[in-house]
């Protein structure tokens, strides 16, 4: 009798079958193909639950060798983003342009107002530029 | 747990030592009992669980974050190991063939987990399946978790959960059918 299953074993497979345990074991019993199906479910369990003991020192070793941040990675140099770049180039080009016209229509010098906004737009991009950098470096 | 949690996604993305550190602790002892298989020795195998986890960290964005983590390192695992294989190929010219399936020797009598290369033909059919499947493998058989657990923890129908198991319980039978009794 030492190789008869214990009553949790059973009774995990009687709640598996809704106690309904009759004809599905004894098909289990007489079938080739879904003894093969159980052995290779079981087998497949075993090979994910698998575990080894890992020394601390191989964790450390693998966190030294990731990158400290993205910046380091190969490939992710510090790009402007294409949207901010647009944005901005063209909210400068329109206010200068404004500028010039008022200018020329007064016949009075260029006004200093456009050229501060012109910079206040170019600062905003810059400051857009570099929150994105560190964003990702995060 | 093989998934990651979606609080935790963002850190993830933003490549968050101190959550890597995490999940390096959490999954390594599984990562490297499953390449062991491929290794040549103690060494060589915890060379690949490095470079998977090099690879893990540079890919970090591509993961999707709707399947299992551990089926998305799996999968980069598979690369590593795949690429290795080719660099031995190349070096001896003993192997032609770089891919992970086995020309396995004499069929055992039973099915033998320990038996190396029976665990190295079945760890490389279960790195090969398709994302859903292997997904759906880990979530059923590793946490076992039920049908309808596992369907709402990859965003799908019952029924298409049952029908990922099916069809990669076949693959998996192929890939190991030598070794059947």
């Amino acid at each position: 009798m030492t190789d008869c299953v214990d009553s949790d074993t059973l009774t995990a497979v009687g709640q598996a079958l809704d106690w309904d345990v009759d004809e599905p074991l004894d098909h289990l019993g007489t079938c080739q193909s879904c003894r093969a199906t159980l052995a290779t479910l079981a087998a497949t369990r075993q090979a994910l639950a698998n575990e080894e003991v890992v020394a601390p020192e191989l964790v450390d070793r693998i966190m030294t060798q990731l990158p400290v941040n993205q910046a380091e990675e190969p490939g992710s140099a510090r790009t402007w983003n294409p949207v901010v770049v647009l944005n901005a180039g063209l909210v400068m080009i329109t206010t200068m342009a404004v500028a010039v016209m008022a200018a020329a229509q007064s016949g009075g010098p260029l006004p200093s107002w456009p050229v501060a906004a012109a910079g206040l737009v170019a600062a905003m991009g810059y400051v857009s530029w570099q929150r994105r950098v560190v964003m990702n470096n995060e | 747990m093989t998934t990651l949690h979606p609080d935790d996604l963002p850190s993830f993305y933003a490549g968050d030592h101190a959550i890597f550190r995490r999940l390096v602790e959490a999954h390594t002892p599984r990562l490297i009992a499953f390449v062991r298989p491929f290794a040549d020795g103690e060494y060589d195998a915890e060379d690949l669980v490095q470079e998977t986890w090099q690879l893990v960290y540079r890919k970090r964005e591509t993961f999707r974050g709707t399947g299992t983590l551990l089926g998305w390192i799996y999968s980069i695992a598979r690369n590593v190991c795949l690429g290795r294989r080719r660099r031995v190929a190349a070096r001896s010219a003993a192997s032609p063939d770089p891919e992970l399936h086995m020309g396995v020797g004499a069929a055992s009598a039973e099915l033998v987990v320990e038996d190396a290369e029976f665990r190295r033909d079945l760890n490389a059919a279960i790195m090969q399946l398709p994302d859903r499947e292997r997904d759906v493998v880990i979530l059923r058989l590793l946490e076992q978790r039920s049908t309808l657990d596992t369907a709402a923890a990859l965003g799908c129908a019952e029924g298409t959960v049952k029908a990922a198991l099916h069809h990669a319980v076949g693959k998996l039978r192929t890939s190991i059918k030598e070794w059947a009794p």
